[in-house]
């Protein structure tokens, strides 16, 4: 999917001064591709007529209707907006690691306040959780500038810490999240797989429609190191001194195992898995929301 | 596991071996802190893997460790015995010295080859079984004078070296061989203490070159002149032979004589031992007779022995002796040297099989006629009264005509002036030997200078005391220092006289070994001395290191004759006179004759130099005249030219530049030739012993020292004495070992780099 890279890039991101205008940027980036927001607040299929009401958009006025019968009238389609998007962030101490000038958690943060962006400029409602073993913060879902601009509030106050516990999140969450829609997990997804996949599969029982977002940092994803180092564990897991040399193998054994799981597994729940990097651009991530959009708002559904 | 090492100071180099663990060591200080978020996989992976890498790592460490410690181990060269564990790895590397006998007895015939050849094949023999690609070394020795070693090395280069040598006719110097040996085995023990050189001597047996071992030295051997190389030996100290062979004992090396020499113990052989002059000759037409000594070394009498001399390359009339077994016989020859100057010999014998004693060559100098200078202190014309009439009669005996015994040589040139002739031009006071001042009152102080500076280039000055030396306190004045710098060798105190009815003094005692006055040590001739009467004659105090040749027998046991050296020269005082009124000695003709002769003879001999010498000695020639394009040409025709410039000494002859042992190899007559004079002849000859063939018994020999012992021929050893132990050398298998590590390591480096390498 073509898009716009220097909108997307991250290390132009990264120079943003405000999450608004990482935003306004990803999104614009994304839209100047080959992506159109399929509807503009609206369902795509006719439905009925209805009194124009004041506050109405004026588009939205069936002139042909009036001509003839001089009365305003706007047109209401099959599904109106209002798809619900929830937003859960990882914040737990892992998604600190950075080798670039940024961390996993600054690149899953551009991408949700992106997607906020686009989800509340489209009149869906946007939901935001930030977790780490337990719920950190919380914007209920709403639309609106006032709950974009809260919910990118939130992102800027949020810190990334404490340990892990993806699966007991979910497993939380997925009750409490009231508006069933697209729910799009953002983590590094450094938990045991089944745990995580529980988690899922009580986000998918509960009607919604998980996308899942693994956010690797390339150092983590290559092990490119040469030195001899002594790895301290984010989390508190922990120290060793190692050859990275010595264990590189086995290390990208174990990371391509559990990666391979988690994907097993979403595959299994039919949910989608973007695994990303922080060096690679945002599209990525926000093509996988409006391909989704698309899907649910022509019926598909999941 | 090793019974030593070579180099054991290196063996320290080991403990290099730790090397690589302290940087390994240190390594894991060096671990740089990184905070990781995906630890699990980090813990799984480490996990999994922590053996495998740990015993990678370790493999390394211990390939690294073990290539430093097996190349410290290499260089520190360990041995062990042959029956070792690791004797079946060790190279068994063999350092031998052989020593070959080049002294003129080894050139003894037996059958078709000489004793030399016989060792030469040996040697080759023995060299052929050497492994030079083993390690293998060899060393020639080559025994002489001066013993030669020829390089230490690869055996195929002492092998090359082997038909290169020849024997010489030098005698054989046992002790400093022995000494260049253990030179060679205390190199090769290297601090260890203990040397594992093979040393085998290839000689004859002869019991001469052995006689140096035994018992202490004596005052007598002590005196026997030594090489340059070789250390001074003191009388009471055990010989140098012994010292240097205890010390091969020390080093656990044992000497292995191995006997090439002819069957016989007493080999048959007959030598010229000397050939001496039996008189002094001196000038023209002198007769000269020389005696030829020759011995017989076997064990049977040799009769009718013909004996050939040639003088100047003119043959004598040839004599025979009869020799009787282990015994000596003399032959007697006579010849007139018609002129002065060096009379080349050569005494030859028929041939025998030792041919280098067969002949001797000998040089004889025969002096030129004794220049004297006699100044007459109170000329006359009436014999009696003369102060020097008898004298000059004495110095200058009748010529009659044809007829034994009045064909008279004329020893001495006597020229008689009067004391102011001292001060004419004319005269060169260089012109002569010796000059006698007879009764000469008083000298000017030209004179003075100019006989001081004579006598004090050589010449002889001889005082006689006279009528007319009346002013003893004058001639003190002018001729006699405290101190030694005047002519006089003592203070002329006062005349005594006597009359002639009355006491007369006579000699009391005199010198008796003195060359002037020897003649009258035979008790013989001893009253002519003794019982002359002397009625005057002058007190005198000698000065300190004056000495007195004879005294007189009054109460102070006066000086007759006082001898002093003066610089070059010599100054005599005779307190007498040569005048009857004095003493009757001047008309005691059996008396007077002899006493001038031997006195004036001695008094105005020159030291000739040396003119013989033993083979590959330094030999110095002095010349009367100057020496014009020198050229030296040796016995067998082959020469070279002194072109080092003669040095001119201080009595006016020239010294030539000495002629190096490399010169005078060969026995025989050699010439130096010189441009507008006569070939001037010089003689190297044998060292006598070298003809006494006598071999030593094995008994005796091996009973000699414990470091020696008899080999066979075939270069085992005899009786129960088994060959030194073979030290065998691990230093190529720890090489390769250290090799085969280093190749390792790289292979495993390598191959846990590539498994570790970052693909991208």
């Amino acid at each position: 999917m073509a898009s716009n890279f220097a909108g997307l890039d991250p290390a132009i991101l990264d120079r943003l001064s405000s999450l608004s205008l990482v935003a306004r940027k990803v999104v614009e980036g994304t839209l100047a591709g080959t992506h159109r927001s399929p509807h503009r607040g609206s369902s795509v299929e006719f439905a009925q007529h209805r009194a124009y009401a004041p506050g109405d958009e004026v588009r939205r006025i069936d002139w042909k209707v009036y001509a003839r019968s001089e009365r305003l009238v706007v047109k209401e389609y099959v599904e109106e907006t209002n798809l619900a998007c929830n937003l859960l962030l990882d914040a737990s101490e892992s998604m600190a690691f950075s080798s670039l000038n940024w961390s996993k958690f600054d690149y899953a943060r551009w991408a949700v306040a992106a997607l906020s962006h686009l989800v509340i400029g489209a009149r869906d409602t946007a939901g935001l959780v930030v977790f780490d073993a337990g719920h950190r913060s919380k914007v209920p879902p709403g639309n609106g500038t006032a709950q974009e601009v809260a919910i990118l509030k939130t992102l800027e106050d949020s810190t990334p810490g404490g340990p892990t516990a993806i699966g007991e999140v979910l497993h939380t969450l997925a009750p409490r999240l009231r508006r069933r829609g697209i729910t799009m997990i953002f983590s590094d997804f450094f938990d045991e797989v089944q745990t995580i996949l529980e988690g899922v599969r009580r986000l998918v029982h509960q009607g919604h429609e998980p996308i899942l977002v693994q956010v690797l940092d390339p150092l983590e994803k290559s092990f490119e190191l040469d030195a001899l180092l002594k790895l301290e564990g984010l989390e508190g897991a922990g120290s060793v001194k190692i050859d990275p040399k010595a264990i590189r193998e086995a290390y990208l054994e174990e990371l391509e195992a559990h990666n391979q799981e988690l994907a097993r597994g979403a595959r299994a729940l039919s949910v989608d898995l973007i695994s990303t990097t922080t060096d690679k651009p945002l599209d990525a991530v926000l093509s996988a929301y409006l391909t989704r959009r698309s899907a649910r708002a022509r019926g598909g559904g999941r | 596991m090793f019974e030593g090492f070579v180099n054991p100071g290196l063996v320290i180099g080991t403990s290099l071996a730790a090397v690589p663990l302290l940087i390994h060591l240190l390594n894991r200080q060096r671990h740089r802190p990184l905070a990781w978020g995906a630890m699990r996989f980090v813990m799984a992976a480490y996990r999994k893997t922590r053996r495998r890498v740990q015993l990678e790592n370790l493999l390394l460490l211990l390939l690294r460790m073990g290539v430093v410690a097996l190349l410290a181990l290499c260089v520190a060269r360990p041995f062990v015995g042959s029956d070792g564990a690791l004797g079946p790895l060790t190279e068994a590397r063999q350092d031998v010295v052989l020593v070959v006998d080049a002294s003129a007895s080894m050139g003894y015939r037996e059958d078709v080859e000489t004793v030399f050849e016989r060792s030469l094949r040996r040697a080759t023999a023995f060299l052929e079984k050497l492994d030079g690609p083993r390690g293998d070394r060899a060393q020639l020795i080559v025994m002489g004078s001066t013993p030669r070693a020829l390089g230490w090395g690869d055996p195929s280069k002492a092998l090359a070296l082997v038909p290169t040598l020849s024997p010489s006719a030098e005698r054989a110097d046992l002790a400093a061989t022995l000494g260049k040996v253990l030179a060679i085995c205390e190199e090769d023990a290297s601090g260890t203490g203990s040397s594992h050189v093979q040393v085998r001597i290839l000689c004859d047996l002869q019991a001469d070159l052995f006689a140096s071992l035994r018992g202490t030295l004596s005052a007598e051997d002590s005196g026997i002149q030594l090489g340059e190389e070789q250390e001074a030996e003191s009388p009471g100290t055990e010989p140098l032979a012994r010292q240097h062979l205890n010390k091969l004992q020390e080093l656990g090396v044992r000497v292995l004589i191995e006997d090439h020499g002819p069957a016989p113990t007493n080999p048959a052989n007959i030598s010229i031992q000397s050939v001496r002059t039996l008189n002094q000759p001196i000038g023209e037409k002198s007769r000269v007779q020389v005696v030829v000594q020759v011995a017989n070394h076997g064990t049977s009498p040799r009769p009718a022995e013909r004996i050939a001399l040639s003088v100047n390359g003119n043959k004598l009339p040839v004599a025979q002796v009869d020799l009787p077994p282990q015994g000596r016989a003399e032959a007697l020859f006579s010849f007139q040297a018609e002129t002065p100057g060096a009379q080349a010999l050569l005494a030859q014998l028929e041939g025998d099989r030792l041919s280098a004693d067969d002949s001797r060559a000998a040089v004889i100098v025969v002096p030129p006629a004794i220049s004297v200078l006699v100044v007459n202190g109170a000329p006359s014309t009436d014999l009696e009264k003369d102060e020097v009439g008898y004298l000059l009669m004495a110095l200058e005996p009748l010529r009659g005509g044809d007829g034994p015994g009045n064909t008279l040589s004329a020893p001495f040139a006597a020229h008689e002036i009067d004391p102011a002739d001292l001060l004419a031009s004319s005269l060169d006071l260089r012109d002569y030997d010796v000059i006698i001042l007879a009764g000469v009152s008083s000298l000017p102080e030209v004179a003075v200078q100019g006989l001081t500076e004579r006598v004090a280039s050589g010449a002889s000055l001889i005082f006689a005391m006279g009528s007319r030396l009346a002013d003893l306190e004058g001639t003190n004045a002018r001729l006699f220092r405290a101190d030694g710098s005047g002519l006089l060798p003592a203070e002329l105190v006062q005349k005594r006289s006597t009359s002639r009815r009355g006491r007369y003094w006579r000699v009391a005692d005199f010198e008796e070994t003195h060359p002037a006055l020897r003649f009258f040590a035979e008790e013989r001739w001893m009253p002519l001395l003794t019982e002359v009467p002397i009625y005057s004659f002058v007190e005198a105090r000698p000065l300190e290191d004056a000495k007195v040749l004879a005294s007189l027998d009054d109460e102070g046991q006066s000086p007759l004759l006082i001898e002093r050296a003066f610089d070059q020269g010599r100054v005599y005082l005779w307190t007498t006179s040569f005048q009857r009124e004095w003493t009757d000695i001047a008309v005691s003709p059996n008396t007077l004759v002899p006493l001038v002769h031997e006195w004036i003879v001695h008094a105005g001999g020159r030291n000739e130099g040396p003119r013989e010498a033993r083979p590959a000695e330094s030999l110095g020639l002095i010349l009367r005249n100057f020496p014009r394009s020198p050229q030296l040409v040796r016995p067998d025709g082959t020469g070279r030219p002194l072109a080092e410039e003669p040095v001119q000494q201080a009595d006016g002859r020239w010294r030539l530049a000495t002629l190096a042992p490399s010169d005078t190899a060969l026995p025989g007559l050699y010439k130096v030739q010189l441009e507008g004079a006569s070939a001037e002849p010089l003689a190297i000859a044998l060292d006598p012993r070298e003809s006494e063939l006598e071999r030593i018994s094995p008994a005796a020999l091996n009973g000699l020292h414990p470091a020696l012992a008899l080999a066979e021929a075939n270069g085992e050893t005899t009786g129960d004495t088994p060959l030194a132990p073979r030290r065998g050398e691990l230093w190529r298998w720890l090489a390769l070992a250290a090799l085969t590590f280093l190749v390792a390591e790289s292979i495993w480096s390598a191959r846990l780099g590539r498994r570790r390498r970052i693909t991208a």
